[in-house]
């Protein structure tokens, strides 16, 4: 499903963020990306949604050899990708709902299914009764609920989550996580990174870890190692 | 269709959102709009007045009153041969005559006439030049020839001051009327690059999320190009209305006694050229607010 080729990122001032970084990630994997700040983890999501390119090697995702996408194929290759980051990136002017269904409408999807649409994703993200409220008037953990079913809208085939806990209380946090495995329960193939050692302990998953750019452990039923 | 009608709604909200930058680039829009546009119409005018100046120079050649047809007629054939000669209109005595009785129906000429008894009055040519310096060759023409001796006399409309005069009013209004209108094209595309500029900055966290989500570029600079019409579109209609109404009308009787006898009234020459006007401001209003917002949107919004 997503294959990294001896993938390296160099950073103007020959800041090496990611060094020859080679793997593989099956389709229905849950994969936990660890490492401590700076060691490249976001630079591995940053390349997966290219929103950057690597400065060597290949990364393939299915047959799509991204390496050298054209700018007018990325955003149909990040409707594939749900991504959710720390800070929620919800619009603070729109409700929950319009929130989700502004992804749809930025991509040209007719109004009658998006009425369709974002009704469900919410019941999947057990947020039915709250689609109307503001970001302000939810909790954290809420608002990452929101920002989950958004990055589900499009049924991607992959969700990206760049330390979706970070925010949170552990009660939050493990409501967040006990959902991102249940949607990968449904198939779809789960990337974590986060720095959060009693999370990735918990899960019980594969873990890829990270340091200073380097990949320096990938174990299938893995532990925080740092 | 639903995406087009999206990009309107989104257009539509950052123009209201930004609604007193927006306020200031429809000004300076419609400064642009309006000097153009009446440049142009005083163009229009300028061109009609200096065309109909240029017309009434001429040479009116009067024959002695015994002199045949068939002469003057020769006089004309050899004449029209010439370089500076644009067209010769031949009179016949009938025709002066009927042209006198036209002129004088209301005064006492009329009766000298009946007394006299007969037609008093000769053939006449009158010429006109191809250009209006050309007065003087034809001059020459006329008192150089075979015909001198059959000539009763000349008589000359020569309004080359009133031309020079009026050639070079215009040419001050056409030189700082231009001068006026690239300034203002210069402030314009200023402004409307820095609006545009300020209304992609103000909607950074908006642009991130709908790159994040996987929105087409159409959706992400569309409602910028689709403001920038808008624009161009409002400040051509304001600038339109003033000049129909408040301008024209408080304009209209000075610039009509400036030209007063040679061209068309203003606020007329303005409705006979309404569609053109109309157009040209669209036009420009358009294309210098997409022009100018092109130019911010490539810098700030690329994919």
């Amino acid at each position: 499903m997503i294959n990294f080729q001896s993938v390296s990122k160099i950073y103007p001032g020959n800041i090496t963020a990611l060094k020859e970084a080679t793997f593989n990630i099956a389709s229905g994997e849950f994969v936990s990306i660890v490492g401590q700040s700076g060691s490249g983890k976001t630079t591995v999501i940053r390349l997966l949604i290219a929103e950057e390119s690597p400065s060597f090697g290949k990364i393939v995702i299915g047959d799509w050899d991204i390496t050298k996408i054209h700018h007018s194929e990325i955003p149909m290759l990040r409707r594939q990708i749900g991504v959710i980051f720390q800070d929620f990136k919800l619009l603070v002017k729109k409700t929950a709902y319009e929130n989700v269904a502004f992804a749809l409408e930025v991509s040209g999807v007719p109004s009658g299914r998006i009425k369709t649409i974002v009704p469900q994703v919410f019941k999947i993200v057990g947020l039915e009764k709250k689609m109307d409220r503001f970001p302000k008037q939810m909790s954290g953990g809420e608002q990452q609920r929101v920002a989950i079913a958004r990055a589900l809208i499009h049924r991607p085939k992959i969700l990206l989550a760049d330390e979706p806990t970070g925010n949170l209380d552990s009660i939050n946090a493990h409501e967040i996580i006990d959902l991102l495995l249940k949607i990968n329960e449904f198939g779809t193939t789960v990337i974590l990174v986060t720095h959060n050692r009693e999370i990735v302990n918990m899960i019980k998953k594969r873990v890829i870890t990270l340091d200073h750019g380097h990949l320096v452990s990938d174990q299938a039923t893995g532990k925080y190692i740092l | 269709m639903t995406a087009i009608l999206r990009i309107i709604k989104f257009a539509l909200k950052n123009f209201w959102r930004n609604l007193a930058l927006s306020i200031v680039t429809i000004t300076i829009l419609v400064l642009v709009l309006f000097s153009t546009s009446f440049l142009l119409l005083l163009n229009i005018l300028a061109r009609t007045a200096t065309g109909a100046v240029e017309n009434k120079i001429d040479v009116s050649v009067f024959f002695e009153e015994r002199v045949a047809e068939e002469k003057v007629l020769a006089a004309k054939n050899e004449w029209e041969k010439s370089e500076a000669v644009k067209s010769i209109e031949y009179i016949s005595k009938d025709q002066a005559l009927e042209l006198f009785k036209t002129k004088h129906k209301d005064d006492d000429a009329i009766k000298a006439l009946e007394e006299v008894g007969r037609n008093p009055f000769g053939q006449s040519l009158v010429l006109k030049p191809k250009t209006p310096d050309q007065i003087a060759d034809l001059e020459k023409l006329i008192n150089g020839g075979d015909y001198k001796s059959v000539i009763k006399q000349t008589s000359l409309s020569d309004n080359r001051n009133d031309l020079a005069k009026l050639k070079a009013v215009t040419d001050n209004i056409h030189r700082i009327g231009l001068g006026a209108s690239i300034i203002f094209v210069i402030i314009a595309v200023l402004v409307i690059h820095s609006t545009i500029k300020m209304t992609i900055y103000t909607q950074q966290q908006e642009i991130s999320i709908m790159r994040l989500v996987g929105a087409s570029n159409i959706f992400i600079q569309g409602p910028f190009i689709v403001e920038s019409i808008l624009y161009g579109l409002i400040a051509s209609l304001i600038a339109m209305a003033i000049l129909f109404f408040p301008l024209l009308g408080m304009v209209s009787p000075f610039v009509d006694k400036f030209f007063e006898g040679y061209a068309e009234n203003i606020f007329q020459s303005f409705l006979n050229n309404a569609w053109l006007i109309i157009l040209l401001q669209i036009f420009l209003g358009v294309i210098l607010s997409v022009a100018s917002s092109g130019f911010a949107i490539r810098k700030h919004l690329k994919a």
